[in-house]
């Protein structure tokens, strides 16, 4: 008999927020969709009034790029994507064995074939991404367990 | 009294002040597998060549009890010494005695030997390994910061000033290694501006050590440091390398050492090394380690803005620094990380009299919001500002991608450079084919009943026509275009020619973090 449902969570690596919906069906559970909540950004700091002579566009939105900001070290197992780009292939399959620095996908970027490797050793959980699929910097590709 | 009496007293205040703040606590110290700040300075040195200064200094706090206690040589061992024959100045903080606090004489003590090492012309090493600001000196102790970090500025560019950090190291602490050459820190050390007790209480964020200022955070995320050692003599080793390729001061030329590598030896190896497709990458410091002396490269901040690859390695003997863009990360962009280490190391090379040698395979500035906002004008800048500024000989190898912005920027012609040179691989042009068919042919491509078919055939025409090293080269833009197995050849004359250039030793500017 089927059995099948489908949750979601929100879980936080690294101190970013990813949106993960998992499916289960008869004891199996799959990850089926991860992607990275995009937090509204952080109201500017008490110590840094902005100046009343602001102009009217909201400047507390321009706030530093993202990849500047500072987090905790690696042990996550998100791998994202260092920049934009087109998912040229994929070197690996769900429930492989993967070692640190093993080929996991190439990601087409500006006109190079970025080859993206595992950050640690360990299984290739789920494969978020499709060849020929548009990515932007940090959308999660594969999850690592 | 006799002379008996009067070694007695010596010798047990010189064996006081050799014990720091006691046996028990050096143990300690000894137990978590670290040296002692004096065990540091003989490991470092050449045997016997130490020679102490104020070993006898006190503090004179009376405030919160401190008329009471005892700080042997302020809780900082300071001196000179030579490493492989060639003077140093160094400070160690010791750890065991008041945490290694900074004291008002702490303090003075560390200015002294900088002071010492202006006047003498040698590299200062400063081991840190310090709880902080003596709070019972009060504004006796930020004094002393203040003394320390306004000689760091003073010494920049004009002797090499390089920071271990062996243990803790926060609040003010942190801006006498920041303002200093490199940095070097190792697995137990942790360096922040405020501790993780301070930043729960300001924003609720619960982090340890490790996270907000371990050793990995800064070589990888933050590029505060420049390299980090698994124990302290793997530090302290790094260290004497890193001197290696250092002139003792800003008045000398590094130092040549007569290569086993002859300059002339072919490397045709990188035409393995070398993916002839443009969008392959590869290893660019397999390249480097080719073209220099015996395959050695010492690289600088290899953890930090990957895209770009710098260090120290020698050619033909002679010393030179390094700049690579790493195609097989971010495809060897320039963005605002890799900017700032890149200008900062050429500015470091410019400082101490180092020729600068550049590959380049770089598709451009990173494009996007991200890079926009975080102000990649003002950071890109810093590049072109440390090419143009450097007057030491600058050598340049256009391996593949020069495009743009960023071939300009990475040491070309008209930034000044004495010689280029490209591969036939090399790709000078203002963007890559697709980009600029469609902006040339924009018109005939739209135009066209098969808009497909002519933007095709546009690219296969930009391609054929500028997607090569010899538009730049007819120009004389490029100097010559050689043969992947006569790189070393080329780039040991051109060394050779260019080191005889008027390029006078002496100071051109400090060294301010980027």
């Amino acid at each position: 008999m089927m059995d099948k449902n489908v949750f979601h969570y929100v879980v936080k690596v690294n101190g970013k927020e990813y949106n993960v919906d998992i499916e289960s069906e008869n004891d199996e559970i799959m990850v089926r969709n991860v992607s990275r909540v995009h937090s509204q950004p952080a109201p500017a700091p008490q110590s840094e009034p902005v100046p009343a002579t602001s102009s009217p566009t909201n400047s507390q939105t321009i706030s530093r790029p993202s990849e500047k900001k500072s987090e905790a070290p690696s042990g996550g197992n998100i791998v994202e994507a260092p920049l934009p780009g087109k998912i040229l292939r994929i070197n690996v399959s769900v429930g492989q064995q993967v070692k640190r620095g093993e080929l996991l996908l190439v990601l087409e970027a500006m006109k190079m074939e970025n080859e993206i490797l595992a950050p640690s050793d360990g299984v290739v959980d789920s494969i978020l991404v499709t060849p020929n699929q548009t990515v932007n910097t940090h959308d999660a590709l594969v999850l690592l367990k | 009294m006799a002379w008996e009496d009067i070694l007695e007293e010596y010798r047990k205040r010189k064996e006081t002040i050799l014990l720091g703040g006691g046996k028990e606590k050096l143990q300690k110290i000894k137990d978590s597998g670290k040296l002692t700040a004096r065990e540091r300075i003989n490991y470092f040195l050449d045997e016997n060549s130490f020679v102490e200064i104020g070993a006898f200094v006190e503090h004179r706090a009376t405030a919160l009890g401190m008329e009471k206690t005892k700080a042997p040589s302020d809780g900082v061992v300071t001196g000179f010494g030579t490493v492989g024959g060639r003077l140093v100045f160094v400070a160690s903080q010791d750890f065991s005695v008041l945490g290694g606090s900074v004291g008002e004489m702490h303090a003075a003590k560390i200015a002294r030997i900088q002071d010492m090492a202006l006047q003498y012309k040698a590299p200062v090493i400063i081991m840190n390994d310090s709880g902080g600001a003596r709070i019972q000196e009060g504004v006796d102790s930020l004094k002393g910061y203040g003394d320390i970090f306004y000689r760091n500025v003073k010494s920049s560019g004009v002797v090499p000033q390089i920071s271990v950090v062996f243990g803790p190291c926060a609040g003010g602490a942190v801006y006498s290694p920041a303002l200093m050459d490199f940095v070097f820190m190792t697995k137990n050390a942790y360096m922040f501006i405020t501790g993780p007790k301070v930043v729960e209480t300001v924003t609720g964020e619960k982090v340890t050590n490790e996270q907000l200022g371990g050793p990995l955070v800064h070589a990888e995320k933050a590029g505060n440091i420049h390299f980090v050692a698994d124990s302290d003599e793997e530090a302290l080793d790094l260290v004497r390398e890193l001197l290696s390729y250092l002139p003792n001061s800003a008045f000398e030329k590094p130092l040549y050492m007569d290569p086993n590598d002859e300059p002339t030896r072919l490397v045709p190896e990188l035409e393995d090394i070398i993916p002839a497709e443009p969008n392959k990458a590869f290893d660019i410091r397999k390249v480097i380690n080719a073209v220099m002396d015996d395959g050695r490269f010492m690289e600088v901040q290899s953890d930090f803005a990957k895209s770009v690859v710098t260090g120290f390695g020698r050619l033909g003997g002679h010393v030179v620094g390094i700049v690579a863009n790493q195609s097989s990360f971010m495809a060897g962009v320039l963005d605002i990380d890799s900017s700032d280490k890149a200008a900062r190391f050429v500015r470091t090379c410019n400082a101490f009299n180092i020729p600068i040698l550049t590959f380049v395979d770089t598709p451009g500035y990173m494009p996007g919001t991200g890079q926009e906002y975080g102000g990649i004008i003002r950071h890109g800048a810093k590049l072109l500002y440390a090419y143009s500024e450097a007057e030491v000989p600058k050598i340049t190898l256009i391996v593949r991608k020069a495009f743009g912005g960023a071939y300009i920027a990475m040491g070309s012609k008209h930034l000044g450079a004495d010689l280029v040179f490209a591969l036939p691989s090399a790709q000078v042009a203002v963007m890559e084919a697709a980009g600029a068919a469609n902006i040339v042919f924009k018109k005939e491509i739209e135009s066209s009943p098969n808009p497909e078919e002519v933007r095709a055939s546009k690219i296969s025409e930009y391609n054929k026509e500028f997607m090569n090293p010899y538009v730049a080269a007819s120009r004389l833009y490029v100097d010559d275009i050689v043969e992947p197995q006569f790189v070393r050849i080329a780039l040991f004359n051109a060394l050779e020619l260019t080191l005889t250039k008027k390029n006078s030793v002496g100071v051109k500017h400090g060294n301010i973090p980027l």
